[in-house]
């Protein structure tokens, strides 16, 4: 081999390029150009994850507010008279008048209901 | 000479260019990408295993790179070059790897970088091909990647310099004494051959 400087950049530039893996290529496209697309797009994920979040946050926030609410709402006499009264005229309706409706349902079914 | 580089240029650039391929790659179009991984898979993994010596951190920097420059294609340059962008990724991939050696070994490469015997051992056997890849492969690792680069990027001294983040005149320095070292090392192999 002559060790003149053309000679030595001519045998650099015609050295061949060294053989990769056989499935180097294949597993290079498989991670980049090729990959499966993902089941959702990131515009759809951040969109999900900001309703989930807002309403964690309402839910941490404003849980101590509506218990509260509530708690004083049943502490209140005249609405625990109002519950009542709806309670006893539900009862009455349904046990003490004609109408009657789930309790003539039953007994048809048992075979009292008059012919 | 100059017929040889612009075989090497051509063999590389065979096709549509890689500016067009890269904007059609940023535009979703997988298949250009696609060309540009089938162009360039080589000359990458030339590169890490000429930087490296080692076959499996080769293949493994050579997947690493394409993954970096596929996830950051839009921050590619379109006044670049590609392959300079590329070669530096890859570079600088190797370069992290070389450091994680030091560290452990406390040496700039170890005893396992290659597998193959060297060239004292089979140096009679040899053609001038296996004899210039051997010279070049006990080449300091900064005289190595000038080396490998001048190969693929041809004459370009400003594009390697871009490659290594080296001034030019460290690179034509660098390649001046790799091609010293090297006729010194064919030099002796020759005569060990006779």
């Amino acid at each position: 081999m002559k060790l003149d400087d053309d000679a030595l950049d001519r045998a650099l530039c015609s050295q061949p390029l060294e053989e990769p893996p056989p499935d180097l290529r294949a597993s290079i496209l498989a991670r980049t150009a090729y990959r499966a697309a993902p089941p959702f797009s990131i515009g759809e994920i951040v969109a999900v994850a900001s309703v989930v979040g807002v309403v964690l946050w309402l839910l941490v926030g404003m849980g101590p507010v509506i218990g509260s609410a509530i708690a004083s709402a049943f502490s209140n006499v005249t609405t625990l008279l109002w519950l009542a009264a709806g309670a006893a005229v539900t009862f009455w309706l349904e046990f003490f008048t004609s109408a009657q409706p789930s309790r003539a349902l039953a007994r048809r079914a048992k075979g009292h209901a008059r012919p | 000479m100059a017929a040889l580089l612009q075989r090497v240029d051509a063999r590389l650039t065979f096709g549509p260019d890689d500016g067009a391929l890269v904007a059609s790659a940023i535009a979703g179009d997988g298949e250009a990408f696609a060309a540009l991984v089938r162009r360039y898979d080589r000359p990458v993994y030339h590169l890490a295993y000429r930087t490296l010596r080692d076959a499996e951190e080769a293949r493994d920097v050579a997947q690493e790179t394409f993954f970096k420059a596929y996830r950051s294609l839009r921050t590619f340059r379109p006044d670049a070059k590609f392959s300079t962008w590329l070669f530096s990724i890859a570079y600088h991939a190797c370069c992290d790897r070389l450091n994680r050696r030091k560290r452990f070994s406390g040496e700039e490469l170890p005893e396992r970088a290659d597998s193959t015997p060297g060239p004292e051992h089979c140096v009679i056997a040899l053609d001038e091909a296996e004899r210039l890849r051997d010279a070049i492969a006990q080449l300091p690792e900064k005289y190595r990647v000038v080396v490998t680069l001048y190969h693929l990027q041809g004459k370009q001294y400003d594009e390697i310099a871009r490659v290594l983040g080296l001034p030019m005149g460290t690179v034509k320095t660098h390649l001046f004494r790799a091609k010293e070292q090297l006729r010194r090392l064919l030099g002796r192999s020759m005569n060990e051959a006779r």
